[in-house]
Order: C-alpha cells, then structure tokens, then sequence
C-alpha cells in the first residue's frame, strides 16, 4: 500500500487520542502528522518516474501511483494543511474537536488511496472511506437541523450511488474474472455497456453530474468553512478520479464515453450557472459555481477521450488543480470574514459582505481574485485554465464541437452576473462591523492561496511538473 | 439458465425494489432500510460474480467487505436519523429536499 | 434451481412490504425476512460463509440496531408513502432493460482452483482488509460525533435564519454498542 496512505491512516487514532488528552493538542497533531506526510510523500517521488507508474502489491490487490494519483496527492496533502491551520479557531473549543482533525486526516488517506488504487474493488472500499469520513466533518455543526438535514441528503444520494457502483463493479468482474485495473480490459457488449452505465451514473451522484447534485449546494454551504473547501477541492474531484480509473477498463468504447463526458460536462456548466444565479447566499452560489466548474473539467476530458489527443487532458487537469485553489480560497475568505463577524457562514448573504473592503483588505482582496478567477476574467488563472480547455476543443474541429466551445465560453462570461455582485458587495457601505480580530491562522491559508492564484496565472507553467504526468496517465488510461 | 442466473436477476430485482423505495419513502429510518435491501442485491451480485468465475472464495471475501461498510453507513444514517428527530422534530425527508431552493 | 426461484421470490416480496409498510416496526421486520431468505439463498449457492455472516449481521445485528433507532425516535413515527403515478412502471421498465441485457449473457467460466475462505480474505484480500479497519474507525468517530451533545467554549455565533429548535430534553446518548465486526 502506498506509503502516504498507510502513515496518515495510522497517525489519524494518533491524532484522536492526543486531542482527547490534550485540550487544543489534536489540531497541532494534525499539522505534525500532515508534515510527516509531506515528508513520505516526498520521499516516495524520488523513486518515481514522472511518466510511468509505482506498482505495489499487497496480496492480491495492486496499487498504482501514477501522474494522476501525483497531481491528486498534491493537491490533498496541500488543501489538508491549509485548512487545517485555517480550522484552528474555527473549531477551537467545539466539542469533537478532535474527531474533527482525525476525520480530517482520515478523508485525507482515502482520497490518496482511491487515487492509487489499481483493483476495482479496492477503489470502492476507498470511496466508501472517503464518504463515511466526510459525513460527520459536513455535519460538524450538528446542533442546526439545517445541518443535520443537508447531512441526511447528502448521505442518502451518496450512499445509493455507491450501491450503484457496486453493482457496475460486480458486472464487470463477472464478465472478466479479475478486478486488477491493469488487467482488465473488456470487451464492448451491451453487458458491459449496462455495467459503464452504473458506473457513470454512481460515481456522478459524488460528482455533482445532473441530476444528482442537489446534495451538493446543501453540504457544501452547511459544512465548517475548511471542510467546504476540502469537498470541493478534493472530494468531488476524487469521485471523478474514481470514474476515469474505472470508466479505463471498458476500452473500445473510448469515443462513445467521450461524448458522454462532453456532454454531461456542457449540461453541467449551463446548469451550475443558471441556479447561481437565484442564489443569495453566498456559499451556496460557489457551490453551484463548483457544479458548474465540475461541468468544465468533464468537458475538457471528454474532449480528451473523445480525441485521444492530451491537449483535453493537459487542460482539464490543469483547471482541476487550478479550481481546487480558487474554490479553497473563495471558501476560506467567506467563512474567514463570518468568523470575523462572529456569524455562520452558511447563511451569509451576498449584502452581509458590504463594506469588507474597508474593514479587512486582505479578505475583500481574496475574494475579489477568486471570484474574478472563477469566472475566468484574464490574467488570472481561471482563464488560463479555461481557454487551454476552449483550445483543446477548437483542435478537435468539426462544427458540433466548435459550436460547443462557444457555448462554453459564453457561459463562462455569463458566470460573471453572479460574481460581480459579491465583488460590488464589498466596496459597499457597511452594515456591521466586525466583532473579532481576523486570526492569523485563518490569515495564512487566504494568503497563501491568494499568492499561490496570482503566480499560477501569470507562470502556469509552473504547475506542468504536476498537470503533466497527470495528463500523460490518462493518455496511456484511454489511448487505445 | 442455472441458478446463478435466477439469483442475478434476483439481485436486480432487489435493486430495484429499493430505488422505488427511494423514490417513495419519506421516512428516514425506512430509507435507510430501502438502502439495506439495495445492499443486499449488491452482495448476491458478487457472491454469483465469483462463482461464475468459479472464484466463489473471493466473490465471498467482497460481499463481506460490501455488508461491512455498508453496515456502517447504515449506523451513522440511523444515527443522522436520530439526531435529526431531536432537532427538527421530523424525520420527513420531504422536509429536507427544498432547504433553499 | 427451484429453491432459489422460490427463495428470491419471498425476498422479494418481503422487500416490497418492507418498502410499504406504514410501520417502522413492521418495516424493520420485512427487511429481517429479506435477510433471512437471501441467506438461504447464499446457503444454496455453496457460500456457506457470507451466509453465516449474513445471518449474524443483518438478521442480528442491523434488525436490534433499526429496533432502538426505532425506539429513540418513537415507535409511533408512521411513514405515509408518496406514490407518483410513473414510478412503479419507470423502475420496472429500467430492471427489465438491465436484466435482459446482461443476465443472458453471463456465462460461467470454470477456472483454476482457488484459495479457502480464509486465505483469499485475509491474504490476498489484505488491502479491503486494512482499509475496512480504518472504515470503521471512521465510521465509530462519525457516529460518536453525531450523537454526543454540543457544547463549545467559544460564545455561539448568532442565528439569523435558523427556524426556533425544538427544545427536546438533551438526552446524553452514550453509544454504548460498536459495531461488532468480528472478521470470520
């Protein structure tokens, strides 16, 4: 088992119990662990060879580290830290304080475990792990019923998707015999067929594909502001990791899947923005922004499945990564300026952020880029990302696609009718002023985030060490 | 058509008994028992999986794996399920569907 | 090949009743008789183990837990049904897709022999092994974490929206039963 997935799986009952003995001790555990963490991670590296694989076994059940799992990885152990300093006083004092960080390190692992999974079977149980450790960390504020309720949604649609995936999973292994992702290569027949539908249609309800994303704005505006983040950043996309792993293995349909993917991908994008819109409270327009972000990122993969060219896959995992760091800032700065004017940030409206501007600059700028990013206003990174993406497309050719891409772009500008309020919002006059101090611990992770957008829009370049491999993975996933 | 068959089909069938179930409960505790029933198809599913593939030991070794997380999602649902009585003073999943729009 | 005709038919007609009935109880009690027919069902087909583990889990274990669940929240909580007039024929005609295009098409593959019980869950299966352990570490803090009260030493954010909670007496669950999973 990969390394990283074993520490952080061990050190998560190490944290636990250091949080019960030590008040306010679990959080500094984390960051302890995390760093250990980063440390294996590194090591690990060392030993790979960016374009091929680390293979691993234990018993019967193989795990590969690929490009893929690398950006993935990257990715989780860089949002865990950020928001695990971000939570310190966010949920300092709260009773299952500690249970908060050990799930945190526990959603962790598992995310680097589904994403180095090389068995069909073990993917699953990964997911699964993923799922039960975010359910208390969504439903963290358990004393609001709103909480509980979108919690119970949440919990419900994910569960039913993942019975789904079992039973694509139990499909393909009756038709082949072996679970061993290298391995397994089915023929196209209507079995398999029924067994790809199960699949897409379990692993979306984790991604957000319409229709089953409705549990998406509940969880993600009622969960703590860090753990908005980490969803967004990190959970929906493994679903979509999980997906692309498994959706491998039913080779010879590889175009017809693209077009699947391209399209859920457009109705996504249409749908994220339209219900933004109706939206007040501003949580929830960047969680319908997510869904519609979702929708880009499949887009971009479908273009690469559908063509076999890497310029789908390079774009698309390069706005993963990039939409990971604006959606954690976007999250970070709105539950920052809620904590700072001792409210949930669940039910902050787009009019509680007047005057921002004038009382906490650093926020009122963090939001500002993120948003701007978000809707892809050049030169941040979001349109970096999303003209590679348009780009990628127009290379396919044929009217069908090039209509697409305009769609797309078109929709992308429209996104702006629902960001520009929040950012008007801010230079507003204001109606409350604030009543705590912003902490440095929240400070850090805006920060960080803020720098680490403004860098990659001007140098994306930057991030290749990353987006490259991941793309080449799934060139090699779904090139023929 | 041998026996493995009729209990896939079977699985199915439960399957579907518990997505209309999904469709219609409003109940919280009961969906968490339509998700039961689902869990069940998905168990035959793998027990006949492997022995098609006279692999019946390890179609065993994953339906066990399946009972056991989905066992445990069944718990934190039920527990959810509490709670949620606690607090709201309902279990109408109704209720639940349109928090915002 | 009767035995499981018969077999899957009870489950499945539990299952309905199960799905229908108004009572919670009464539900929890189908779901037991699916149980009880899907293990004899698995005891026909030689998986003699999960059959057994069925037994215990589902039968026990999962009908006692759906009984105090039941319990807490109030034997008396009925469930009225939502029916939309397509749902019955939607679900039947995707099932009837689904079977027919893959049932069929399964034919048994004899292979090399394999491994006992044992050695094919604990050895080559280790990885579902380990990550089932740290599943259920996960899900016993999730449940701990639902079910113990709140309280904070910070001051509470204020509430703008929320609707008025009930004041239900806070009763301190201690949950006092893990859950049993004995690996066989």
């Amino acid at each position: 088992m990969p390394p990283v997935v074993v520490v952080s799986l061990v050190l998560s009952p190490a944290i636990y119990l250091t949080g019960r003995w030590l008040a306010a001790g679990a959080r500094a555990a984390t960051l302890a662990a995390l760093g250990i963490l980063w440390l294996v991670f590194g090591l690990a590296m060392r030993d790979l060879d960016l374009a091929g694989t680390l293979v691993d076994r234990l018993g019967g059940v193989a795990f590969y580290f690929d490009g893929l799992s690398l950006l993935i990885t990257a990715v989780v152990l860089f949002l865990s830290t950020l928001v695990t300093l971000y939570s310190g006083p966010d949920i300092r004092g709260k009773t299952g304080e500690e249970k908060y960080y050990a799930m945190l390190l526990l959603l962790s692992g598992g995310v680097i475990g589904l994403v180095s999974a090389g068995d069909l079977f073990n993917l699953w149980i990964w997911f699964e792990m993923t799922a039960i450790s975010s359910y208390l960390l969504v439903a963290f504020h358990r004393e609001r019923g709103d909480t509980l309720a979108a919690c119970a949604k949440y919990l419900i649609q994910t569960a039913s998707g993942s019975i789904l995936v079992l039973f694509g999973i139990a499909l393909v292994f009756a038709q082949t015999g072996t679970l061993d992702l290298a391995h397994t290569q089915a023929a196209p027949s209507p079995l398999i067929a029924v067994a790809g539908a199960f699949l897409v249609i379990g692993f979306g309800v984790k991604i957000a594909l319409a229709p089953t994303y409705t549990w998406l704005p509940d969880a993600y505006s009622q969960a703590p502001g860090g753990i908005s983040a980490l969803l967004s950043g990190i959970v929906t996309i493994s679903g979509l990791a999980a997906l692309l792993r498994a959706l491998a293995l039913l080779d010879g349909l590889a175009v017809e899947w693209g077009a699947v993917l391209i399209g859920f991908g457009t109705v996504n994008i249409v749908i994220g923005n339209l219900l933004a819109l109706r939206q007040d409270s501003v949580k929830r327009i960047f969680a319908y922004s997510s869904v519609s972000h979702i929708g880009f990122v499949l887009l971009a993969v479908g273009i690469g499945v559908y063509a076999g060219q890497p310029a789908g896959f390079i774009s698309g995992m390069l706005h993963l990564f990039i939409h990971a760091l604006m959606k954690a800032l976007a999250f970070l700065a709105v539950g920052a300026a809620s904590y700072t004017r001792h409210r949930t940030d669940s039910t902050l409206r787009v009019g509680d952020l007047a005057g921002l501007a004038g009382r906490e600059p650093l926020l009122a700028a963090a939001l500002i880029i993120a948003c701007l990013s978000l809707a892809g206003v050049p030169p941040l990174a979001g349109f970096m990302s999303k003209w590679l993406i348009f780009d990628a497309g127009l290379r396919v050719g044929g009217a069908t696609m090039v209509l697409l891409v305009i769609f797309a772009a078109l929709n992308s500008v429209f996104s702006l009718a629902y960001y520009f309020p929040i950012v008007n919002a801010l230079f507003r006059t204001e109606l409350e002023p604030p009543q705590r101090a912003l902490p440095t611990a929240m400070q850090l992770p805006v920060v960080i985030l803020t720098g680490a957008l403004l860098v990659v829009g001007i140098y994306p370049a930057l991030l290749d060490a990353f987006v490259n491999p991941a793309a080449q993975a799934l060139l090699n996933l779904f090139g023929s | 058509m041998t026996p493995l068959h009729i209990v896939l089909a079977g699985a199915f069938i439960l399957l579907g008994i518990g997505l209309y179930g999904l469709l219609i409960i409003r109940n919280m505790i009961k969906i968490v028992i339509a998700l039961q029933i689902m869990v069940k198809g998905a168990m035959l599913a793998f027990v006949v999986a492997g022995s098609l593939n006279d692999q019946l030991n390890l179609g065993q070794s994953l339906a066990l794996t399946v009972i056991t997380a989905d066992t445990i999602v069944a718990i934190i649902g039920l527990a959810l399920a509490i709670r949620i009585q606690q607090r709201r003073g309902t279990l109408d999943v109704d209720e639940f569907i349109n928090l915002e729009g | 090949m009767l035995t499981e005709v018969i077999l899957m038919a009870v489950a499945a007609i539990c299952g309905i009743q199960a799905v229908r009935a108004v009572r919670l109880l009464h539900s929890a009690l189908w779901l037991a008789g699916v149980s009880i027919a899907v293990t004899l069902v698995l005891y026909s087909l030689g998986a003699t183990t999960i059959a057994v583990i069925e037994l215990s889990l589902s039968v026990g274990l999962i009908t006692i837990l759906l009984v105090f669940a039941i319990s807490m929240v109030g034997a008396d909580s009925p469930d009225q049904p939502v029916s939309r007039p397509l749902n019955i024929p939607f679900v039947a005609a995707m099932l009837l897709l689904v079977i027919g295009l893959t049932v069929p098409l399964l034919v048994p593959q004899g292979e090399a022999a394999e491994d006992n019980f044992a050695v094919t869950f604990w050895q080559q299966r280790e990885a579902d092994v380990l990550a089932q352990i740290a599943l259920i570490f996960a899900g016993v803090l999730g449940v701990l974490g639902l079910l113990t009260e709140t309280s904070s030493t910070q001051p509470a954010p204020e509430v703008t929206r929320e609707q008025q909670q009930p004041e239900t007496a806070p009763a301190t669950i201690e949950v006092a039963e893990k859950p049993e999973m004995e690996q066989v």
